[in-house]
C-alpha cells in the first residue's frame, strides 16, 4: 500500500504541470479537451498495450508536445493502462534504452542496453510524400532482416508522417552510439562511394559488383538492373533498347563495360543515388541517441488521432487502417479554414468560426491539428 | 600462444593469489618506460609454461602501475605497442585463439577460389563485432564487404587486423585494483612522459568544425586515432596555415606517436598541397559527428561569420 501511494505521489508531482498549463486555457479549449480525453480514456480501456521489458523502460509524454515530462516508469501494464485512463496523455513515448531505475535521473538510472530503432520522416500532411516513405521503410526493413540478420523487428507507422523500425534481437542491444551511427550510413547510404566497387582493366573492361552478391555490392547490380529495365535511360540518355538488354546481360556477369558512353563509372552514380534511403533521419538523434524516447507502439497520436500502428506487411498500409474512432457524426467548431485533409483523402468545406458536423475521426484530425474545437 | 594464455589463463589466477614483489615491479618499470619512449614492446619469441608465468608476473605488475598512475596516455601507449607486438607474431592459428579468447563472434571458411596457400581462409565475423572493433579508416568501411544475415565477409589478413584492434581496445581498458606498493614505480614511470605539451586553446577550437574539434579532444584523451582520421586533422590544419612544427606537436598523444614519421608525413601533405576532403568523403571515413549544412570543413568558420553577419545586419 505504502508503495503505492508513494508511486500516486511521484505521479501527482510530475503531473502538476499540467494543471498549470491547463490554468491558461479558455473554458472553450477547456470543454473541448475534456472531450478529447475521454476519447483517448476510452481508447484506453481496451487497447492493446505491449511494451517488452516495461519495468526497465522510462516513460515520457505531453499534452502540447511530444515530450513535457519524462522519468516515468511503470511495474507492468497493468499500472500503465490505469495511468493512461487517468492522465489521457496527447502522446506518449518510452525509452529505446533499458535502465535498471528507469524513473531516477538520467545519471543514475544504470543503462543497460537500448534497442536499435530507425526513424523515417515524411513531409507532414502529405499523402504522397508518406507513400514514398513507406516504399523506403519497407526497402530498409528488407535490408535490415537480410544484411544485419535482425530477427525481432517491428515497423510501426509513427501516427502522423512516417514510421518507425524497431529492432529487438539481443545482440543489437550494446551498440554505442557511434557503432549506432555506422549502421545508419550503411542503411541509408551516406558516404557511400561506388566507384571502389570498379576495377578498370587495361583493355578497358570493367569489372563491378554482380547482382547474386551479398551486400551492398550485389543490392548496387540489382538495382542497376531494375533501373535498366524501367528506365535505362536515367543511366545513359541515348541508349537503346537492345544496348540496354546487353549492357543488362554483361552486369548480370559482373562484366560493366558492355556499353559504348564516355565516362561509363560516372554514369552509375545515378544508381547509387537511388539506393539512398533519405527519408531515414540521418543526423540521427533518434538512432544514435541512446536514451531516446520513441512514441509507444498502440498509443494515440494527439496530432492525429490515429494509432501508433504496428504493420505486418508494410506494403500493404494505408493510414485508414490507423483510424480508431468511429464515423459517426460530431460537430466542432472551426480555428481556421481548411479545404483539404490529404492525409484521410477528405475534401472538406470549412470556415473560420464555422460549426460543422464531421465524422468523429476527422473531427478529432482536426481538433488534434488545432484546427478546431469540440463543442 | 602463450600471450593469449597469458592473458586468458595465467592472469586472471595470479591476481587472486597475489600482489607483485619488488622484482617484478622493478621489471615491469622498465618495461613500460622502454614503450614509452620507444612505442614497442617484446614478446618472447618461443613460450614455456615457466615463461608465460614469469611474463604474466611482470605483466600483472604493469596493470598494478598503470592504475595507480591512472594515465590513459600510459595504458593505450601500452595497450598499442602490445597490441602491435602480438601480431607481428602470431601465426594463423595463434590469432583465432586470441579471438577466441576475446569472444569475438566469427567463423573461418575456406575460399577455394584462390589457390595461393595464404589466402585459402576467408572470415565471417558478426556484424556487431565487426563495428567495435573494426580500424577507423574507409578500407574497413561495411559498403565495401559482403554482408549477410548478419556476418561480414573478409580475408584472413583483415580478420587478423580487426583482432589486433580488438586486443588494444581490451588492454585500454583503465585498470582499477591499487596496490600501494606501486607508488613509486607508478611516479618513475610518469617522470618519463615527454614533456610538452601545445594545446590549441579553445578560443582557437571554436573556428573548427565539429570533426575537427572531435579529432583533437580524441587525440587530447589518447585515443589511438586511424590513418584517416590523422590524414583529415593534418590537411586540415596545413590548409589552415599552420606550421609543421606545431602540427606535428598535435600528434604527441596519440599512443603510438613517433616523431620522424609523423614529421614526414605532414611535410608530405604540405609538399603535395592535398586540398581538404568534401564533408561527404569525411562522412564516407566514418568522421563525421554533426550536420553543419556546409559542403567542406574548409567552409565552417567561413559560414558562420557570414551567418552572423547576415543576421546582425
Amino acid at each position: 500500500m505504502a508503495k503505492i501511494d508513494a508511486k500516486a505521489k511521484e505521479l501527482k508531482q510530475a503531473l502538476s504541470f499540467r494543471e498549470r498549463e491547463e490554468a491558461e486555457r479558455s473554458p472553450e479549449e477547456k470543454r473541448s479537451d475534456a472531450v478529447f480525453n475521454a476519447l483517448l480514456a476510452e481508447y484506453y480501456k481496451k487497447a492493446k498495450l505491449v511494451v517488452p521489458s516495461i519495468e526497465r523502460r522510462e516513460f515520457g509524454i505531453g499534452y502540447k508536445k511530444k515530450i513535457e515530462r519524462r522519468h516515468l516508469a511503470f511495474e507492468d501494464t497493468y499500472e500503465l493502462r490505469s495511468f493512461l485512463i487517468n492522465e489521457t496523455p496527447h502522446y506518449i513515448s518510452y525509452s529505446i534504452a533499458y535502465y535498471e531505475g528507469p524513473s531516477l535521473p538520467m545519471e543514475q538510472k544504470g543503462w543497460q542496453g537500448a534497442n536499435l530503432v530507425f526513424d523515417l520522416d515524411a513531409e507532414e500532411g502529405s499523402l504522397e510524400s508518406l507513400k514514398a516513405v513507406q516504399a523506403q521503410a519497407a526497402e530498409l526493413l528488407d535490408l535490415i532482416k537480410e544484411e544485419l540478420g535482425a530477427k525481432k523487428t517491428l515497423a510501426v507507422f509513427s501516427g502522423n508522417k512516417g514510421f518507425h523500425i524497431h529492432v529487438w534481437d539481443e545482440v543489437f542491444r550494446e551498440l554505442s552510439s557511434n557503432e549506432r551511427r555506422k549502421i545508419v550510413e550503411y542503411v541509408s547510404g551516406r558516404g557511400f562511394d561506388y566507384t571502389r566497387l570498379f576495377t578498370k582493366e587495361e583493355s578497358g573492361l570493367i569489372r563491378g559488383p554482380k547482382p547474386t552478391g551479398e551486400g551492398y555490392a550485389g543490392r548496387f547490380a540489382r538495382r542497376a538492373l531494375k533501373i535498366l529495365e524501367a528506365d535505362p535511360r536515367r543511366i545513359y540518355r541515348n541508349i537503346t533498347k537492345e544496348e540496354a538488354r546487353v549492357f543488362a546481360e554483361g552486369i548480370k556477369e559482373g562484366i560493366w563495360s558492355r556499353l559504348r558512353a564516355k565516362k561509363l563509372i560516372e554514369r552509375f552514380s545515378v544508381i547509387g543515388e537511388a539506393m539512398k534511403i533519405h527519408s531515414i533521419d540521418v543526423d540521427g538523434a533518434v538512432t544514435y541517441d541512446i536514451k531516446r524516447l520513441i512514441r509507444m507502439p498502440n498509443s494515440i497520436h494527439g496530432s492525429t488521432g490515429f494509432r501508433v500502428m504496428p504493420i505486418k506487411n508494410l506494403e500493404g498500409f494505408e493510414v485508414e487502417k490507423a483510424i480508431v474512432f468511429s464515423d459517426e457524426p460530431v460537430k466542432i467548431k472551426m480555428l481556421e479554414d481548411v479545404k483539404k485533409v490529404e492525409l484521410l483523402k477528405e475534401d472538406i468545406e470549412a470556415k473560420k468560426g464555422e460549426l460543422k458536423r464531421f465524422p468523429l475521426y476527422l473531427a478529432v484530425y482536426l481538433v488534434g491539428k488545432g484546427k478546431a474545437l469540440f463543442v | 600462444m602463450g600471450f593469449t594464455r597469458v592473458l586468458f589463463g595465467v592472469l586472471p589466477k595470479l591476481a587472486k593469489e597475489r600482489k607483485p614483489n619488488y622484482d617484478e615491479y622493478e621489471a615491469a618499470a622498465e618495461r613500460m618506460i622502454h614503450a614509452i619512449k620507444t612505442g614497442e614492446i617484446e614478446l618472447p619469441k618461443k613460450w614455456t609454461p615457466e615463461l608465460e608465468e614469469a611474463f604474466g608476473r611482470v605483466f600483472l605488475a604493469e596493470r598494478f602501475i598503470m592504475a595507480r598512475a591512472a594515465n590513459p596516455y600510459i595504458t593505450r601507449r601500452i595497450a598499442v605497442a602490445y597490441s602491435k607486438a602480438f601480431s607481428s607474431q602470431a601465426d594463423d592459428k595463434e590469432v583465432e585463439e586470441m579471438a577466441k579468447a576475446l569472444h569475438l563472434r566469427f567463423r573461418t571458411v575456406r575460399n577455394d577460389e584462390n589457390e595461393s596457400a595464404d589466402k585459402h581462409k576467408r572470415v565471417h565475423m558478426h556484424v556487431v563485432d565487426f563495428l567495435k572493433h573494426a580500424p577507423e579508416s574507409p578500407d574497413y568501411s561495411l559498403f565495401y564487404f559482403s554482408l549477410e544475415n548478419g556476418e561480414v565477409e573478409m580475408s584472413w589478413r583483415r580478420f587478423a587486423r580487426i583482432v589486433e584492434e580488438a586486443l588494444k581496445n581490451l588492454l585500454s581498458t583503465q585498470p582499477k585494483s591499487q596496490d600501494k606498493d606501486a607508488e613509486d614505480f607508478a611516479k618513475r614511470v610518469k617522470e618519463s612522459l615527454p614533456k610538452r605539451r601545445v594545446r590549441f586553446s579553445t578560443k582557437n577550437q571554436g573556428a573548427f568544425p565539429p570533426c575537427i574539434k572531435a579529432l583533437l579532444k580524441r587525440i587530447e584523451q589518447h585515443e589511438n586515432l586511424g590513418h584517416s582520421a590523422r590524414w583529415v586533422l593534418a590537411v586540415y590544419l596545413v590548409n589552415k596555415g599552420y606550421s609543421v612544427d606545431e602540427i606535428v606537436k598535435v600528434y604527441e598523444p596519440l599512443p603510438d606517436f613517433k616523431e620522424r614519421i609523423t614529421r614526414y608525413q605532414v611535410e608530405h601533405i604540405k609538399k603535395r598541397r592535398y586540398t581538404m576532403p568534401s564533408c561527404d568523403k569525411i562522412r564516407g571515413y566514418g568522421l563525421c559527428v554533426q550536420n553543419c549544412g556546409i559542403k567542406n570543413p574548409m567552409q565552417y568558420g567561413r559560414r558562420r561569420k557570414n551567418g552572423k553577419d547576415r543576421r546582425e545586419s
